[in-house]
């Protein structure tokens, strides 16, 4: 499973990550057990990744799930 | 839109490096990487074509390999980089394109070089000129057209060759010229008939003639009028000599002479039927219109008997 946390706009984690589909500085897809996430924001940049999570700051303006249940809260 | 487009032309470029931190990305993200898989220990992600030389620039001090998947679209990422080469180019093409549309060249083959103005006049009146739209030129009712204009041209073949418009014309082939032949005399005589239905007469009445003299020439003449009346009013005119076909019936009177020599005046009427008798035997016939016996005295006083048969025969 996979999982968001936001404690604000300016950080996001997404744990359960397999790998990153695409990666810019508006926009970061990654794709997570039973889906993919999509983050949409600017000035994006990736805090850290290693082999199952993955840490992005900058001005997040919204997190989108694409076939997969959402869980937001702390880890 | 438009560089998700471009980008997806251009292909795409795989890198895999080794020994970097995966906040290495960051220094991508203005270069969109796609498909990233990090294991920590190799970071494995694609960029669009375009940008393989800036990744490369960035990813120098590193140990990393790469793969470009799509040489087909290496052209495009030329042109992208490229835009002034790419509107030359285009710019070129279409300005090229442009002016193949028009015809440059009448080619007019088949034709004797006054014919060819004929025709190069008559196709400037129906719009057929140079810089004319080819494609709004039918070749096929410019060929009936050319056809039907001329008398002498009885096949055309009308094409549009590059920026040339080629009109073969097959000629109407002369039929040659009459034969002009004068009429001739058969035989030495003196003319005593003469009538003239076509030509010029070269001999009267009376006139004494050769074999092969000519008697009639094979010609007709007629005035043309030269200028414009004179002050008085009167007209100028002068002749011009028109070949053809030579009629006329002429008849003439020939005459055929033998003689011989006999000793006394007795002998005569033997010598007469003689010579008759040789002229009829030459000749072939008997149907004379006049004869005439000639004698003259010889110094030993032997006689000379000489016989002119003369007829009248069609001369020609």
């Amino acid at each position: 499973m996979f999982f968001i946390n936001q404690k604000d706009a300016k950080s996001v984690t997404i744990g359960g990550v397999r790998s990153l589909i695409d990666f810019s500085t508006d926009g970061l897809h990654v794709r997570v057990q039973g889906g993919s996430i999509e983050v949409i924001g600017e000035r994006l940049k990736i805090e850290y990744f290693n082999s199952s999570e993955i840490k992005v700051t900058g001005k997040i303006q919204d997190v989108k799930t694409n076939k997969a249940s959402t869980f937001r809260g702390d880890k | 839109m438009i560089t998700k487009i471009k980008n997806f032309l251009c292909g795409k470029v795989t890198f895999h490096v080794e020994n970097v931190d995966a906040t290495f990305l960051n220094r991508l993200r203005q270069y969109s990487p796609k498909e990233i898989i990090y294991t920590g220990e190799l970071l494995k992600f694609s960029v669009a074509l375009i940008h393989k030389k800036n990744v490369t620039q960035i990813l120098k001090n590193h140990t990393h390999t790469q793969k470009h998947n799509a040489n087909i679209f290496r052209t495009f990422e030329f042109c992208c980089n490229r835009p002034l080469l790419v509107f030359g180019v285009l710019f070129c093409f279409i300005f090229v394109t442009l002016l193949s549309g028009f015809i440059f060249r009448i080619e007019i083959n088949g034709l004797e070089k006054d014919e060819v103005i004929q025709v190069q006049s008559f196709l400037y009146d129906n719009g057929i000129r140079r810089l004319r739209w080819k494609h709004n030129t039918d070749t096929g009712n410019l060929s009936t057209a050319i056809i039907q204009n001329f008398d002498f041209i009885t096949h055309t073949n009308v094409q549009i060759r590059g920026t040339t418009l080629q009109i073969n014309i097959h000629r109407t082939p002369t039929p040659p010229p009459a034969p002009v032949t004068n009429l001739v005399s058969l035989y030495d005589a003196v003319i005593t008939q003469i009538t003239v239905l076509s030509g010029i007469a070269q001999v009267s009445i009376g006139d004494t003639v050769r074999t092969g003299q000519t008697l009639v020439l094979a010609q007709f003449q007629i005035g043309v009028q030269v200028g414009e009346p004179d002050e008085y009013g009167y007209l100028t005119y002068t002749q011009i000599t028109h070949p053809t076909t030579a009629v006329a019936l002429i008849r003439g009177k020939v005459s055929h002479s033998k003689s011989t020599i006999i000793q006394n005046e007795s002998q005569r009427a033997s010598a007469e039927q003689n010579l008759f008798a040789q002229i009829v035997s030459q000749l072939g016939t008997q149907d004379f219109d006049e004869k005439n016996v000639y004698i003259s005295q010889l110094a030993d006083l032997s006689f000379v008997v000489e016989m002119v048969v003369s007829r009248v025969v069609d001369l020609i």
